[in-house]
C-alpha cells in the first residue's frame, strides 16, 4: 500500500497546478478557474453533447477575458469552446455554460429567462445572481473567492450538480 | 546425556507418545487458528481503513478544487468513527500539505510523515488513496490507524489458546494415565514377574489378573507358560532321581550277562582290547576260542526257553571252570562264548584247552526231569598270528568256528587263511548267484532212476546246475549252502520245482511216458508258512499228475521242526504227493517219528553205497535200512549206484529203486528225452 514516490506526484502536481493556483493570482483568474472547476462538477442532460461551448455575454470584463484563456483546454473528456454571444443578435443554442459578464446587471432577468431554453449552467458575479434566478453566484469574502448556488434553478435547467459542489457552496438556495 | 526412547520403561513410552503425539496436534491447530485469527483480524479492520480512506478521497476531492480547506478538514473529520484511526493527511497535487485530522488520543504535534513502515505485526497501519477529479490526479490522502487494540484481542485469544491447549494436554494426560494403568501396569507386572522368577527360579509366581484382551492374553499366556515350566521343572526332578537310580543299575548290569553272571560281549571287546595292548607291549601270544553250541535252537524250541536258559547256565558254569584264572569267559548272546587264553604256549596247550572245554559241553546235562548232552563247534584264532587286533580277532575266530560247523559240528578248527578265501568265494558266489537266477544261468539235469525189478527208468531226480560266466560250472554242494543262507533258496526252490513239473508234464503230453519227478526240498523252502500252498499251486498251474510228483526231504529238514513238519507231511500227502527221505542214516533220525511220518519212500545215501563191497560196515547198514524200509512197506532207493556189483548186492538185498552213474549221470533234458523214447532197459546180471 505503499504510494508511488513523490516524485510522481511532482509531476503531476506541475502539470496540473493550474485550476488551483494560490490566491496571490489576481481575482478573475480565480474565478476563471472556478468556472472551470464547476464544469467538472456538472451533469449535463443526455441530449447536450457535443463540445463542451461555454458561451460569454456582456463587455468584455477581467473575467471574461480570463475565460477566453480556457479555450481548448478538456474536462469531462470534451474540448471546451470558448464563444461570445452577441447582447443582440446572439444565440445561445448549444451553450453548455453562460457566463453572464458585470455589464449585463441590468437585463439579468431577460438573459435568464433566454437561457432557460437551454441546459446551460448559468454563472456570474454580478451581487446577488443566484437570488435572482441564476445558478451559481461568485462571491468574494475576506479576498477569498466562495459561490452560492440556486439549486432550484439548476433542477429546473434539467442540470445536476456534485453534493460534493453544494456542500463547499457559501449558501444554498433550495 | 543420551536420550535413549528404547530404554524408558515402556510406563514412560506411552506417556510421552500420547504427549508428543496430542501436543504437537494441539500446538499444530493452535498455530493455525492463531494465524488465521490475526490475518482476519487485520484484513477486517484494514479493509474497513481502506474503504474509509477511499471515501475520504471521494468526499474532499471537490474541497481540494476549490481549494476549501475548512471543508476538507470537516469531511476528514469523519473518520472520528473508526477510533484505531489516529491521523490523517490530505496533501493537493504538489504534495503540499492541505487538510489534517487527528484522533483525540494522539498528540497534536504527531507527525504523519515521520510514520512510514508497514509489516505484518507493526500495530500502525498506513493507507494512502489518489484523490481524482474528472480523471486529473489532485492529490491524496494519507490514513494512519493504530491496530494494537486488535493485536490486543489476538493476544487475549493466544492466551486463551495456550491455556486451552495445555488444560487439553493435562486432560490427555490424565486419561492416558487411566489407560496406562490398563495396558502398561499389566505388562510391567508381567515383565517384573519374569525378572522374579529368572533371579530365584521360583517358577510357583503368577501374574495377577488379566483381562480378556491382547495383555489378559498375554498374562493368561505367559501363566500358562510358567505352569507348564513348573510342571516339567517338577517332572525333570522326578526323573532325574528316576534316572540316577537306573543308571546305578544299569552301571551293574552293563557288563555282565543277568543269565550266567559271565562278562557280556561290552566288557568281553574292553578285556580283549587291553589284553591285546598289553600282549602287543610284551611280545605275548594271545587266543580266543570262539565256541558256539550246535542246534541249541532245536533244544529252545521243543523243550522251551527255560530249559535253554538253565543249559546255557550250567554250560557256562562249566566253561569257566576248565581255564585259568587269568583266562576270562564271556558270553556274546545266545548260545556263543568266547575265551580269552592270555600267555599261550603253543598249539598242543590250545589243543588241551579245546578238548578241555568240548568235554565239558559234551557232558550230560541232568535237568529235572530231562537228560541232554550238547556239543559245540569251537573256532580259534591266534594273536598276533591271525589278527591284528581285537575285531578281526573275533572275526577269525568267528569263522574258523563257522569252519568247524561245516565240518559236521561238534569239533574245533584253528582259523587259516584259507578259511577267509572261503568266505570271500562265498561272498563272490552270492553276489553272481543273484544276477543269476536274473539271467537264466540256472538249469535242470536229470537222472534216470531205475527200476531194478525190470531195468526200466520208472523216474527222474532233478539236480540243479549253475554255469556262471565269470565263475564256471558251479556244483550245488558250493552255491545251494549260500542260496540257503541269503534265502535265496526260495526263489531258487520254486524255479527248481515248477521247472521240473513242467518238464514232466511234457513228459506226459508229448512222449506218453508217466515218470516220477524227484524235487530235492531245502530246510528254509519246507519251513515256510505257505509251503504247501505253493506246491498245491504250482501243481494246479502245470497240470501234472500228482502222483508223478516226489518232494524229497532230508532228514534234518524232518527232525528241524518235527511237529511243524509232520503237519505239513500229511497235508502234503493228502494231496497225493509223493515223499522220500533223503540222504537217510547219515543224521539221526528218531524211529518214532520216523513211524509217524506218512512217508512213501527212503533214500540210502551214496556214502553207505559207495562202500560196497568193501565195507562190510556199510553193507550191513545198507541192509537194515533195506529192510527197515520193507519193515516200514516204504519204498528203497539206492543212489551213488556205480558199479554192477553195488547193482547187484542192491538188488539182491531187495532194494527197488536205484540211481548212479552205473545206469547215467545227471544229463540235460534232450538226453533223457531220448533215453526215454528208446525204451532204454537197462542190465546188471
Amino acid at each position: 500500500m505503499r504510494f508511488l514516490p513523490s516524485i510522481f506526484f511532482a509531476l503531476f502536481g506541475l502539470l496540473f497546478a493550474l485550476p488551483i493556483m494560490a490566491m496571490e493570482q489576481d481575482e478573475a483568474a480565480v474565478k476563471a478557474a472556478f468556472v472551470y472547476n464547476f464544469t467538472k462538477f456538472v451533469e449535463w442532460p443526455s441530449e447536450a453533447s457535443g463540445p463542451l461551448q461555454l458561451c460569454l455575454l456582456g463587455n468584455t470584463d477581467p473575467l471574461l477575458a480570463a475565460l477566453l484563456k480556457l479555450e481548448g483546454k478538456q474536462s469531462q473528456g470534451q474540448n471546451i469552446q470558448v464563444r461570445s454571444v452577441d447582447r443582440d443578435a446572439g444565440s445561445l443554442g448549444g451553450c453548455r455554460v453562460i457566463v453572464v459578464g458585470t455589464s449585463e446587471a441590468e437585463r439579468i432577468a431577460a438573459i435568464l429567462n433566454n437561457s432557460q431554453k437551454q441546459p446551460a449552467l448559468t454563472v456570474s458575479e454580478i451581487d446577488h445572481f443566484a437570488d435572482a434566478g441564476g445558478m451559481i453566484g461568485l462571491v468574494v469574502n475576506n479576498a477569498k473567492v466562495q459561490f452560492e448556488i440556486d439549486a432550484q434553478a439548476v433542477q429546473r435547467a434539467n442540470l445536476k450538480l456534485s453534493a460534493q459542489l453544494l456542500k463547499l457552496a457559501q449558501k444554498v438556495k433550495k | 546425556m543420551i536420550f535413549r526412547f528404547r530404554d524408558l520403561p515402556l510406563n514412560s513410552k506411552l506417556n510421552l507418545a500420547l504427549l508428543l503425539s496430542s501436543g504437537v496436534a494441539v500446538t499444530l491447530l493452535f498455530m493455525l487458528m492463531l494465524m488465521n485469527t490475526v490475518y482476519n483480524l487485520r484484513q477486517e479492520v484494514v479493509s474497513q481503513i481502506l474503504i474509509l480512506t477511499e471515501v475520504t478521497a471521494t468526499n474532499s476531492a471537490a474541497a481540494l478544487v476549490f481549494n476549501d480547506p475548512k471543508s476538507a478538514t470537516d469531511t476528514l473529520a469523519a473518520l472520528r468513527v473508526k477510533p484505531e484511526i489516529m491521523a490523517a493527511e490530505i496533501y493537493n497535487s504538489s504534495n503540499q500539505h492541505f487538510a489534517s485530522y487527528r484522533s483525540p488520543k494522539v498528540s497534536a504535534d504527531f507527525k504523519v510523515e515521520e510514520v512510514n513502515r508497514d509489516y505484518f505485526w507493526d500495530p500502525i497501519l498506513s493507507v494512502s488513496h489518489f484523490i481524482v477529479v474528472d480523471k486529473e490526479l489532485i492529490g491524496h490522502v494519507r490514513v494512519l490507524a493504530d491496530l494494537s487494540s486488535q493485536l490486543a484481542i489476538v493476544a487475549n485469544q493466544i492466551l486463551a489458546l495456550g491455556i486451552a491447549t495445555i488444560i487439553s494436554l493435562a486432560v490427555t494426560l490424565l486419561i492416558a494415565n487411566r489407560f496406562r494403568t490398563m495396558i502398561a501396569v499389566p505388562i510391567e507386572q508381567v515383565a517384573s514377574t519374569a525378572k522374579a522368577i529368572a533371579q530365584d527360579q521360583d517358577y510357583s509366581r503368577r501374574v495377577p489378573g488379566g483381562g480378556s484382551d491382547e495383555v489378559g492374553q498375554l498374562i493368561a499366556a505367559f501363566n500358562h507358560m510358567v505352569g507348564q515350566i513348573e510342571d516339567r521343572e517338577l517332572r525333570l526332578k522326578d526323573e532325574l532321581q528316576h534316572r540316577q537310580l537306573t543308571e546305578q543299575k544299569l552301571e551293574k548290569l552293563a557288563h555282565y550277562d543277568t543269565l550266567t553272571g559271565l562278562p557280556n560281549r561290552h566288557l568281553f571287546q574292553q578285556t580283549l582290547t587291553l589284553t591285546l595292548e598289553r600282549a602287543r607291549n610284551l611280545g605275548n601270544k594271545v587266543a580266543l576260542f570262539f565256541v558256539d553250541l550246535d542246534n541249541f535252537k532245536v533244544v529252545n524250541d521243543s523243550l522251551g526257553h527255560a530249559t535253554g536258559d538253565m543249559l546255557l547256565k550250567i554250560l557256562s558254569q562249566r566253561l569257566a571252570k576248565c581255564v585259568r584264572g587269568s583266562d576270562i569267559v564271556s558270553r556274546l548272546g545266545g548260545d556263543e562264548f568266547t575265551v580269552i587264553i592270555d600267555q599261550v604256549n603253543g598249539t598242543e596247550h590250545l589243543r588241551q584247552i579245546a578238548d578241555k572245554l568240548a568235554a565239558a559241553i559234551a557232558q550230560t546235562v541232568e535237568l529235572k526231569d530231562i537228560e541232554l548232552q550238547a556239543t559245540a563247534s569251537i573256532g580259534i584264532a591266534l594273536f598276533p598270528g591271525d589278527a591284528t587286533d581285537a575285531g578281526s580277532l573275533v572275526r577269525s575266530a568267528d569263522t574258523a568256528m563257522y569252519f568247524a560247523k561245516s565240518r559236521g559240528r561238534a569239533n574245533y578248527q584253528f582259523f587259516s587263511a584259507k578259511m577267509n578265501e572261503r568266505a570271500n568265494r562265498r561272498l563272490i558266489i552270492e553276489s553272481h548267484l543273484r544276477r543269476a537266477i536274473e539271467k537264466n544261468e540256472l538249469f535242470l539235469m536229470y537222472q534216470p532212476q531205475v527200476d531194478l525189478a525190470t531195468g526200466r527208468v520208472v523216474g527222474a531226480e532233478a539236480l540243479l546246475r549253475w554255469t556262471s560266466p565269470e565263475l564256471g560250472t558251479m556244483g550245488p554242494v558250493e552255491f545251494i549252502p549260500v542260496a540257503e543262507e541269503t534265502g535265496m533258496i526260495q526263489q531258487i526252490g520254486d524255479f527248481v520245482m515248477e521247472s521240473a513239473c513242467r518238464q514232466a508234464k511234457r513228459w506226459v503230453d508229448e512222449e506218453g511216458v508217466s515218470l516220477r519227478i524227484a524235487v530235492n526240498v531245502s530246510v528254509r523252502q519246507f519251513g515256510a508258512k505257505q509251503f504247501v500252498d505253493n506246491v498245491r499251486a504250482l501243481l494246479d498251474r502245470t497240470g501234472l499228475p500228482v502222483e508223478l510228483l516226489e518232494l524229497e526231504l532230508t532228514e534234518s529238514c524232518i527232525m528241524d521242526n518235527v511237529e511243524d513238519t509232520l503237519i505239513k507231511i500229511r497235508k502234503l500227502r493228502e494231496l497225493g504227493i509223493r515223499l522220500s527221505v533223503d540222504d537217510f542214516g547219515t543224521g539221526y533220525s528218531s524211529m518214532t517219528y520216523l513211524k509217524q511220518l506218512p512217508v512213501s519212500q527212503l533214500k540210502v545215501d551214496q556214502s553207505f553205497v559207495r562202500g560196497i563191497p568193501e565195507s562190510g560196515e556199510d553193507m550191513e547198514i545198507v541192509r537194515a535200512v533195506l529192510h527197515l524200509s520193507q519193515g516200514l512197506k516204504l519204498e528203497s532207493l539206492a543212489e551213488g549206484v556205480e558199479t554192477v556189483e553195488q547193482a547187484r548186492f542192491l538188488a539182491r538185498e531187495g532194494c527197488m529203486i536205484a540211481q548212479g552213474y552205473y545206469f547215467s549221470r545227471p544229463v540235460p533234458v534232450d538226453e533223457i528225452t531220448a533215453l526215454l523214447r528208446g525204451r532204454q532197459r537197462y542190465t546188471w546180471q
